[in-house]
């Protein structure tokens, strides 16, 4: 057969137009993605229950009330992390707690299913012990406060009992707060770092920071003042609790305040939301330092890494799944949304959002909706993040002179 | 032995296959990009989506193990849910920008380049 001359030429330019078509395809694809993954910012960042908040808050209403469902979602969480079973129950009362003050229209059934929560967690406390919401590790050591009670346990459940009487006052509730918040104050005190075991000789900047907005709260509900305690913890901090490097609060640290973990995305934005409570200007610092060191975009899709490039750390079960190079952590970065939303930095919030709807895979039947990226704790964290406000801003309200 | 040129095997007509037709009316880039639409839009239609929740949820590793066809069925959803979004409109894109490029750099079959004869002067 006879072949053309001019066919290798020709063939070599067919072939280096295809390759350059498809590098041009991409550099003008590839940009404009995140477009087509932007939320509706007026739904989402408006006073009202978006779409997608009801929908997230449907699903989770109808898991608390039907005890089957419930044990299986429970069964589920614990097989892979029993704290998350405790920090799903605590996020989705916050989320309910802020639903019932943004919509008094919705606060009957929001009451009912955190009621529901709270006795059902309060029984489980009661029934198997401090510990149950631990990991196994819990049990491996021992504990240097005698006795052993995890802080953990002891702020998540005074952040429910107090954020439940801010919508609406219930006598037990009141009592049993009044004894949490107790206990507490007077083990951060026990500590030389003012802070208390979440486990063995381990504490948590993220569990003594709701701990600490507890006690806020119950100084609002009840007319106790805990300003003085909460200033001496904010100052210990800055001077033993806080990263050189970054200036952020470490995440985890012995109870005498030397560091175990140093900053991490998965403690950094939620403990800067809490702090809000305690010190408005030391939080929004942790927050502009947390957004510098960990938020990131790429084409215009947000994330947080876990942790800052000056403070390298080492992954956890809690970091969730981490992206190689861009150091993306889905834990992190679930966790974000609720930095972002409290400091009010829409931009960061709606770029997280974008990465939301595109990795997340939201799955919606019947209203109702779940993320199959994620699970029953990172859908309540994502909940909350879209619905917080009202509640911190009803504590500032009853707290002002 | 005959000094006659071997005589040339006529031209086996072969039926032209699908593919062979789909090209006459799209390019290789739009029938991948179809391609891609369509096993993303039927992985769609059967539930894929739910079963990423295998993935993601908190079941342990064992767990999974167990439930290691969901597991296939939810990996093939997010390559097909990527390559739908990412590559899918990239080719495209890039199948306008190939046939500017062609129209631009590629001669025309039979178009012949003449370089001007010097030896001509210009006319006036």
């Amino acid at each position: 057969m006879a072949v053309p001359a001019d066919a290798p030429p020709r063939r070599a330019r067919e072939v280096a137009i295809s390759v350059l078509s498809l590098a041009l395809a991409a550099a003008i694809w590839l940009p404009a993605v995140h477009w087509f993954f932007q939320p509706d910012a007026a739904d989402e960042l408006g006073p009202g229950l978006s779409e997608r908040s009801a929908g997230l808050a449907a699903r989770f209403q109808d898991i608390w009330a039907d005890p089957a469902e419930r044990a299986r979602e429970v069964e589920r969480m614990r097989s892979m992390n029993a704290e998350w079973d405790l920090m799903g129950r605590t996020f989705l009362v916050a989320s309910l707690a802020n639903i019932a003050l943004r919509d008094p229209s919705l606060r009957g059934p929001a009451l009912e299913t955190v009621d529901r929560i709270i006795d059902d967690t309060l029984a489980r406390e009661r029934e198997s012990g401090p510990l149950f919401f631990l990991l196994g590790y819990a049990n491996d050591s021992r504990w240097v406060m005698d006795p052993p009670r995890s802080q953990f346990l002891d702020g998540e459940m005074a952040l429910m009992l107090g954020l439940r009487r801010l919508v609406e006052e219930r006598g037990d509730y009141r009592v049993l707060l009044q004894e949490r918040v107790a206990t507490i104050v007077d083990r951060m005190e026990r500590g030389p770092v003012l802070c208390a075991e979440s486990y063995p000789n381990e504490c948590w900047a993220f569990c003594n920071s709701i701990a600490l907005a507890a006690i806020a709260i119950a100084d609002s509900l009840d007319g106790t003042d805990h300003a003085a305690f909460l200033a001496r913890w904010v100052r210990t901090a800055r001077e033993r609790l806080t990263d050189p490097q970054t200036g952020l609060l470490v995440s985890s640290y012995t109870l005498d305040g030397r560091t175990l973990d140093g900053p991490e995305g998965t403690s950094i934005w939620m403990a800067a939301h809490f702090l809000q409570l305690v010190d408005p200007s030391f939080a929004e610092e942790q927050f502009r330092r947390a957004k510098d060191g960990l938020a990131r975009s790429i084409l215009g899709f947000g994330y947080s890494r876990e942790w800052p490039p000056a403070s390298p750390g080492r992954r956890d079960i809690d970091s969730g799944a981490v992206i190689p190079l861009l150091e993306a952590s889905t834990g992190a970065s679930g966790l974000a949304l609720v930095g972002a939303r409290a400091f009010g930095d829409d931009d960061l919030y709606c770029s997280l959002l974008a990465s939301l709807k595109f990795g997340g895979f939201p799955i919606g039947r019947d209203g109702r909706l779940s993320y199959g990226a994620s699970n029953g704790v990172g859908d309540a964290v994502i909940l909350y993040a879209s619905v917080l406000g009202p509640a911190w801003d009803e504590v500032r309200r009853r707290a002002a002179p | 032995m005959s000094d006659a040129p071997a005589p040339v095997p006529p031209p086996v007509a072969v039926p032209p296959g699908l593919l062979a037709r789909l090209r006459g009316v799209a390019s290789g880039f739009v029938l991948r990009a179809a391609a891609i639409a369509l096993l993303f839009f039927v992985a769609e239609a059967a539930g894929f989506r739910g079963y990423v929740a295998v993935i993601a949820s908190t079941e342990s590793p064992a767990a999974l193990r167990e439930r290691s066809v969901e597991v296939v069925l939810a990996a093939t959803y997010i390559v097909l849910y990527l390559a739908f979004v990412l590559l899918g409109p990239t080719l495209l894109i890039a199948d306008v920008i190939r046939a500017v490029l062609r129209w631009l750099l590629i001669p025309k079959p039979g178009a012949t380049v003449t370089a001007p004869n010097r030896a001509t002067p210009p006319p006036g």
